[in-house]
């Protein structure tokens, strides 16, 4: 396995780990507040920093794919507190907002993660004699 | 290319066994899963998708993403029941999801077993029995061989379509996304 492709599979474990953060957030739906949307925020950013640098070196289609998750995970992480809104309503509509961004980034990386294994597939197989 | 798959049991644990085992194959490198679930079709047609344990046990209805991708494994009658599906829910008969869904499939199966008489192509269409659940997910695969003896093993009957740019044509993209976990999920069932 490659460095790329192990750094590839822990990213795509960090978006996976919130997914489920955020999951578990909604699941507590009366409970949920600001503060807890605050926190998987700060998470949010850590991985599109991580996103950010794994672009870098993926193919154009899937450096496609994780731009676009990675600009639905900022623009998730830039939901601030609506003062006017019911707290409830608020923490829920951000709550649904980054569970799909951590969906769509845990999307895109896996799509990385599929790249990468076809690459290393290829690169590996036997090849015909004369070829 | 990705490829939808739908692999169908008997039993609920065995469907959760595959679900298991695909998530390892995933760990593995043997193939890549980008998102799958536990759909189970209740004693009445409907089907359901068995939810992660932490939310709160809610078996999910089947709506219109995931209804219009089994539909597509299911074959060109079950795209058509999907589309059909899909048009009637999207004028808001929200509390009608799940039923309509379970009963686009039900239709469909019900088609298909006609199909089935005067045919031998059985295994070309999935169809989903009272009391049967089935793991869908979307896959990246390079051999099929790998998933098929995982899945021959635990005694599953597999279905494939491969992605296709015309359904996120007729659907949208990402229209069956929120139903399939993006990582292995203890799944609840009723």
């Amino acid at each position: 396995m490659t460095k790329s492709q192990t750094a590839l599979e822990m990213t795509r474990h960090d978006a996976q780990e919130l997914h489920k953060k955020i999951s578990a957030n909604i699941a507590q739906a009366q409970h949920a507040t600001w503060v807890d949307v605050k926190a998987v925020q700060a998470d949010m950013a850590a991985l599109g920093a991580k996103m950010q640098t794994l672009a870098a070196d993926q193919a154009d289609d899937v450096k496609t794919g994780i731009k676009a998750a990675m600009a639905k995970l900022a623009a998730a992480g830039h939901l601030v507190e609506d003062k006017a809104a019911a707290t409830k309503d608020g923490v829920k509509h951000a709550n649904a907002a980054m569970l799909d961004s951590a969906h769509n980034a845990a999307q895109s990386l896996s799509t990385a993660i599929a790249a990468a294994r076809s690459s290393l597939a290829h690169a590996i197989e036997p090849q015909k004699v004369g070829a | 290319m990705n490829t939808y798959i739908a692999v169908v049991f008997a039993s609920d644990d065995k469907a959760h066994q595959a679900l298991r085992k695909l998530w390892a194959l995933d760990d593995e490198g043997d193939l890549t899963v980008h998102g799958a679930a536990v759909v189970q079709r209740d004693a009445h047609g409907h089907i359901h998708v068995a939810d992660a344990s932490n939310d709160l046990g809610m078996r999910t209805a089947i709506g219109v993403g995931l209804g219009a991708l089994l539909g597509l494994i299911a074959g060109p009658v079950g795209v058509a029941a999907g589309i059909a599906g899909a048009a009637a829910i999207s004028v808001g008969a929200a509390t009608g999801v799940g039923a309509l869904a379970g009963g686009a499939l039900g239709v469909t199966a019900d088609a298909l077993n006609e199909t089935r008489r005067e045919t031998a192509a059985e295994e070309a269409f999935l169809t989903l029995r009272h009391g049967q659940s089935a793991v869908v997910a979307e896959i990246s695969e390079s051999s099929i061989l790998v998933l098929n003896e995982a899945m021959k093993a635990l005694g599953g009957t597999i279905f494939r379509r491969t992605n296709d740019p015309s359904t996120n044509a007729a659907f949208g993209a990402s229209y069956y996304n929120t139903y399939l976990y993006p990582y292995y999920y203890e799944p609840i069932y009723g």
